[in-house]
C-alpha cells in the first residue's frame, strides 16, 4: 500500500504525495520540532523536506527507502533552520503545549530547564542523532545512514548527547 | 508525591513533550505547492506557512468581495458607466478555495503615516517605524509576494525589531535583510578583543579571511546617505564581524557558505551594516530586496 503510494508519487501523482504527507507529516514535525525546539522553524523545516521530496522523488530508485530518505532530508532542512536560526539568535522559542503532547508530570520543573539548555548546547548533528534514537526509534546503523556518518561517529555522538 | 529519579526515564519523558501533529496550515501549504510546483524547474517555490483565515480574515474578505460586487455592479448597470459591456469578472483570487485569501498581489499601498513595527512576528505591506536607532523608516511592499503561491496572502516576518538590530524575512525559501548598528567590531589582531570599526568597514569586511568578494565595492545612497556596497561569499566558517550593541549572546557576522550583499552606511557618526542574504538566486533576490532598502528614510 505504502510502495503503491510512493511509485504513484513518482510518477507524478500529487494526491498520492498528499496521502504520504498525510501518513509522515505527524513523525516529520515531531522530529523536527524536538530537533529544533521550536514550532514554527519545525513547520519550515517539514515544508522544506516535503518539497524537496516532492522535487526528488523521481531519482528514488527504491520505494522501501522513502522513510530514511525522507528523514534524511528533514534532518538537513533542520541542519539550514538551526544554521540559520544561529545567526541571529541563541533564544530558542519554546511555546507551552497543551493537551496530550504537553509537559509530562514526571519530568520536574528543575529537570526540564536542565535538560532543555543542555539541549541547546548540543550541535545540529548531536540533536539529530538523539532525536531520531531515542524519539524516532531508528536503529542507529540507519542513523548513520540519514545523517551521512559512520555507525561509530553515531555511537560517539549519541553517548556525547546522553 | 513521589518523584522519578530514573534519569533514562526522565530523559524519555522530556524528549516525549512537545507537539506532535503538522499543523493543518503546513500540510495545506505543502499540498498547494505540491500541485503548482515543477518537478523539472528549478528552484521551485514555495508558500509560506499560514495560509489560513482567521474569522476577522473571512469577514474582510467577505466585506471586500460584497463592495466589489456592489460596486461593480452599480457601475456597469448605471447609464454612464460599463461601456464596454459586460458585467465584471469575478476576481481569480476570489474563486473559492479551501484557505486561500485574495493574493494581495500589486495591492499594498504604503499608508500615509508609518505605523509602528512589532518587536516580532508577521509583517504586511505597509509603511513603519522601526525601533532602530538611528532612527529609521521602511515601507515593505512587493517583498511580501516573494514566493508566495497564488490565491494565499502571504506576509514577512520580523525576527528582530530592536535599537541596534532589525532582522527582516519573506519567502520560503527566504529573502532577508538585517540591519545592524556597527559599534565596535572584532579586532583581528587580538581575538576576543574589540576595536572601533573602521572609517572604511565595507573594505574591512571584504578583507575578513574567508570573505571573497563578487562585486567590488561600488557607492550606493541609502535613504539620502552615502554608503558603500559590497556583495560578498563566505567559505565554509561563519565570518564573525562584531557585537551587535545591546546584545549580549550573539554578533553580527556571515554564515558559512552564504552570499550576502553589504551596504555600509554611516548616519549620524554611526556605521549601519545592511546585509541582504537569500537561499534563492542571488541577483534576483538582490532586486526583490532593493526595493526595500530604497524605502529606507533615516529620520
Amino acid at each position: 500500500m505504502r510502495t503503491r503510494l510512493i511509485e504513484r508519487a513518482r510518477e507524478g501523482d500529487d494526491a498520492a504525495f498528499g496521502e504520504l504527507v498525510d501518513l509522515d507529516g505527524d513523525l516529520c514535525y515531531s522530529i523536527a520540532y524536538r530537533i529544533l525546539r521550536d514550532p514554527e522553524r519545525a513547520q519550515d523545516a517539514v515544508q522544506q523536506a516535503f518539497l524537496l521530496a516532492w522535487r526528488e522523488l523521481p531519482r528514488l530508485r527504491d520505494p522501501d527507502s522513502f522513510g530514511p530518505w525522507l528523514h534524511r532530508l528533514l534532518v538537513n532542512a533542520c541542519y539550514e533552520e538551526l544554521r540559520r536560526h544561529r545567526r541571529w539568535s541563541t533564544h530558542i522559542r519554546v511555546l507551552p503545549v497543551d493537551g496530550p503532547g504537553g509537559p509530562d508530570p514526571m519530568v520536574s520543573v528543575d529537570d526540564r530547564d536542565a535538560l532543555d539548555r543542555a539541549f541547546r548546547r548540543l550541535s545540529p548533528e548531536h540533536r539529530a542523532v538523539f532525536v531520531l534514537h531515542h524519539h524516532a526509534g531508528h536503529p542507529l546503523a540507519e542513523v548513520a545512514d540519514i545523517v551521512g556518518a559512520p555507525v561509530g561517529t553515531v555511537k560517539s555522538r549519541l553517548h556525547y548527547a546522553t | 508525591m513521589n518523584t522519578p529519579h530514573d534519569p533514562d526515564a526522565i530523559l524519555a519523558a522530556w524528549l516525549e513533550e512537545g507537539p506532535t501533529a503538522l499543523p493543518e496550515p503546513t500540510r495545506r501549504a505543502i499540498a498547494v505547492a505540491t500541485r503548482t510546483t515543477d518537478r523539472s524547474r528549478r528552484p521551485f517555490w514555495m508558500p509560506q506557512r499560514r495560509p489560513m483565515m482567521n474569522t476577522y480574515a473571512r469577514l474582510a474578505v467577505a466585506v471586500v468581495a460584497i463592495a466589489i460586487a456592489v460596486g461593480g455592479a452599480a457601475y456597469f448597470l448605471t447609464p454612464a458607466g460599463g461601456k464596454t459591456g459586460g458585467p465584471p469578472t469575478a476576481s481569480p483570487s476570489l474563486v473559492p478555495s479551501p484557505s486561500a485569501l485574495p493574493s494581495a498581489t500589486s495591492t499594498a499601498t504604503a499608508a500615509p503615516t508609518p505605523t509602528i513595527l512589532a518587536q516580532q512576528g508577521s509583517v504586511f505591506p505597509g509603511r513603519y517605524v522601526t525601533a532602530f536607532q538611528p532612527s529609521l523608516t521602511i515601507t515593505i511592499d512587493r517583498e511580501v509576494q516573494h514566493r508566495c503561491a497564488p490565491g494565499f496572502q502571504c506576509q514577512g516576518s520580523i525576527n528582530v525589531n530592536q535599537a541596534a538590530w532589525l532582522d527582516l524575512e519573506f519567502g520560503q525559501p527566504r529573502i532577508e535583510v538585517f540591519i545592524n548598528r556597527v559599534d565596535k567590531v572584532n579586532d583581528p589582531a587580538h581575538p576576543g578583543s574589540l576595536i572601533d570599526p573602521p572609517a572604511d568597514l565595507a573594505a574591512w569586511i571584504a578583507s575578513r579571511p574567508g570573505v571573497t568578494v563578487i562585486t567590488p565595492p561600488k557607492g550606493v545612497t541609502v535613504g539620502g546617505l552615502p554608503g558603500t556596497q559590497v556583495d560578498v561569499t563566505v567559505g565554509g566558517k561563519d565570518v564573525s564581524i562584531g557585537p551587535i550593541p545591546g546584545v549580549t549572546d550573539i554578533g553580527s557576522g556571515f554564515a558559512a557558505g552564504s552570499t550576502n550583499r553589504c551596504i555600509v552606511v554611516k548616519v549620524n557618526g554611526h556605521q549601519v551594516l545592511i546585509t541582504l542574504g537569500a537561499q534563492d538566486p542571488f541577483a534576483a533576490s538582490m532586486a526583490e530586496l532593493q526595493p526595500l532598502v530604497d524605502s529606507i528614510v533615516w529620520n
